[in-house]
């Protein structure tokens, strides 16, 4: 009777039913990319025929070119600056004690869940005030703005099981607070920042409003929008089955440096 | 100072007093310390003061709060025919939205769309969340299936939904096929296309929270309670569930925040006829050009967001805090 527990055993009417879920969750993903290989110039299922033909098709179409640079040149860089601005943050966070810390853990959780829609109708706001219009500096701002949590909740998450002692000790030893955090701290926080960052691209990657209202120039993800809505062509199948292997081996890759749960239980809290 | 502090369980040698402290003792070891070594390079090094780390996380809440007062303003302008007029201040942005038995009919649909899929989702990720948490193997082959979905392009995953649910999409064929129906069913382009994709898109957020509130019941309590004469389902009913209620509060949450953020299914899935609350932001904000009336809607929004994010940190606040400062 025990060992059922541990071993999680359910009925067997239970089994069926979360395997059914799971292939629920796996389904859409899996039409898409054995679409991707078939002949017909429409999504089938199961797909006919077995061809190259749609990535011939969309690497010769090229108009996916700049958008693609776009999305990788905005995920890359707000990424950056979330590193530069969560860092300190996090260490901040995880040591000090300061007035209002509950009003600003409470604004670090805000992009998360705010719509985003809502924070890139604010930004233009604040933007139009000053005079500006729609730009690639503006996008960017936006995106940090939605990639900075998840760095940021990530890095706290290495920090927290860093004891405070170590700093101390380095710092009884005669090193400068700075010095302190170079050499303990960061190599510690290293492996939330890389699992962050990658997150963190994910999530830019995705962004949609952020670059729609901001941006004067498509990403990828509004490209694929526009091209769905108004002019389909098979070529976006082979594209969309690129972007899930790319993400795929991003997300693998942050489950190989960080342990998953962790990180969601942080990225969520 | 505020930073610093000690730990009760870790012992340390400093050897440069010959001193062993423990506990609270090291800190008053390490002021001794420091009055008589370090103390006047302490006092030049600036980094010591939580001024300078919290410099970032300041700008960011800046940028957020006048983001949020320019919106403010911005709704409280006045819209006279496609022109917005800089010099004159109405409220009559927020009380046509809330007065108005359209608007508040979008809002009502987003809600009951909302309220229905947190429903769908529990119901749907209890049974997978308790096998997780109570497999032995495999574990992180299962938590990588249910998380890996969140990751894939949004616009893409609800892309392959319209494929499949429409007249001779994947699951009516199969129904058909099946001999289940005779004509196909209209599961998309409405409400019932709207709030499957929902589901499906937001299915792992709720496993995820109940997750790890399930990941923190003792097995023992299960054993106990079984080992007592209860069955199988009185375990679950009485002892599971209830210990997993933060989870479901938290998922049921987070679902419902997210649902009603939500526009990329809603537009793919749903109809224009029965928008959802972002649908009509994003119309009247870019299609209408009305910005003093869309950003209202957004402030009403938002302050419909906050108050949930009031909530959740509350929930929060009752688990173990993330970073309290030691």
């Amino acid at each position: 009777m025990s060992a059922a527990y541990r071993s999680g055993r359910l009925p067997r009417v239970a089994m069926v039913v979360v395997v059914a879920i799971f292939t629920f969750e796996m389904l859409p993903i899996l039409v898409i990319v054995s679409a991707s290989f078939g002949t017909a110039a429409y999504v089938e299922v199961p797909p006919r025929g077995f061809t190259f033909k749609w990535y011939r098709e969309l690497v010769e179409r090229g108009t996916f070119a700049d958008p693609i640079v776009m999305s990788i040149t905005l995920a890359a860089l707000s990424v950056f600056v979330s590193v530069l601005l969560a860092t300190p943050t996090a260490y901040a966070l995880a040591r000090f004690r300061f007035r209002f810390r509950r009003l600003f853990d409470a604004v670090t959780l805000m992009p998360i869940i705010v719509p985003e829609i809502i924070l890139a109708i604010a930004l233009i706001q604040l933007w139009a005030m000053f005079g500006g219009s729609r730009s690639f500096a503006l996008s960017l701002a936006g995106h940090t703005l939605i990639v900075f949590p998840f760095v940021l909740r990530t890095t706290l998450a290495s920090l927290a099981s860093l004891p405070p002692e170590l700093e101390e000790a380095a710092i009884g030893l005669g090193a400068s607070r700075l010095l302190a955090v170079r050499r303990v701290v960061l190599p510690h926080a290293r492996i939330g920042i890389i699992a962050g960052s990658i997150l963190g691209a994910i999530v830019s990657f995705d962004a949609f409003f952020m670059t729609l209202f901001l941006n004067d120039r498509e990403s990828l993800p509004i490209a694929i929008w526009m091209i769905l809505r108004y002019d389909f062509s098979p070529a976006i199948l082979a594209l969309a089955t690129l972007m899930i292997v790319v993400t795929v081996v991003l997300f693998i890759s942050v489950e190989r440096v960080f342990e998953l749960k962790n990180l969601v239980d942080r990225a969520r809290g | 100072m505020g930073e610093g502090g000690a730990s009760a369980s870790v012992s340390y040698n400093l050897p440069l007093l010959g001193l062993e402290a423990r506990g609270r003792g090291y800190v008053r070891v390490e002021r001794v310390i420091r009055s008589r070594r370090k103390a006047p390079l302490r006092r030049r090094d600036i980094f010591f003061h939580p001024f300078l780390w919290l410099l970032p996380l300041r700008g960011i809440t800046l940028l957020l709060l006048t983001a949020v007062g320019a919106t403010v303003v911005m709704s409280l302008r006045v819209h006279h025919e496609g022109i917005i007029l800089y010099d004159a201040w109405t409220l009559r942005n927020y009380s046509r939205f809330l007065f108005d038995a359209y608007y508040l009919g979008v809002l009502g649909t987003t809600t009951i769309v909302g309220l229905t899929v947190v429903l769908l989702t529990l119901v749907l990720g209890y049974a997978p969340a308790y096998f997780i948490a109570r497999a032995r193997r495999g574990k992180g082959l299962l938590l990588a299936l249910t998380i890996t979905p969140i990751f894939v392009p949004s616009v893409i995953r609800v892309f392959s939904w319209t494929y499949m649910l429409g007249a001779s999409g994947l699951v009516n064929s199969t129904l058909e096929a099946l001999g289940i129906i005779d004509l196909p069913l209209a599961l998309v382009y409405n409400r019932t296309g709207t709030i499957i994709g929902l589901t499906h898109v937001f299915l792992p957020f709720m496993i995820i929270s109940l997750l790890s509130a399930m990941e923190k019941i003792d097995p023992a309590l299960e054993e106990a309670a079984e080992g007592l004469g209860a069955s199988r389902w009185t375990v679950l009913r009485r002892v599971v569930l209830p210990l997993s209620l933060p989870g479901v509060a938290a998922g049921s949450l987070l679902v419902f925040t997210l649902c009603v953020a939500s526009y990329i299914t809603p537009a793919m899935l749903g109809s224009r006829q029965d928008p959802v609350i972002a649908e009509t932001i994003f119309d009247v904000f870019s299609g209408a050009g009305n910005w003093p009336f869309g950003t209202a809607i957004a402030i009403l929004v938002l302050i419909y967001s906050i108050m949930a994010i009031v909530l959740y940190l509350r929930l929060l606040q009752r688990e173990e805090a993330l970073a309290t400062p030691r």
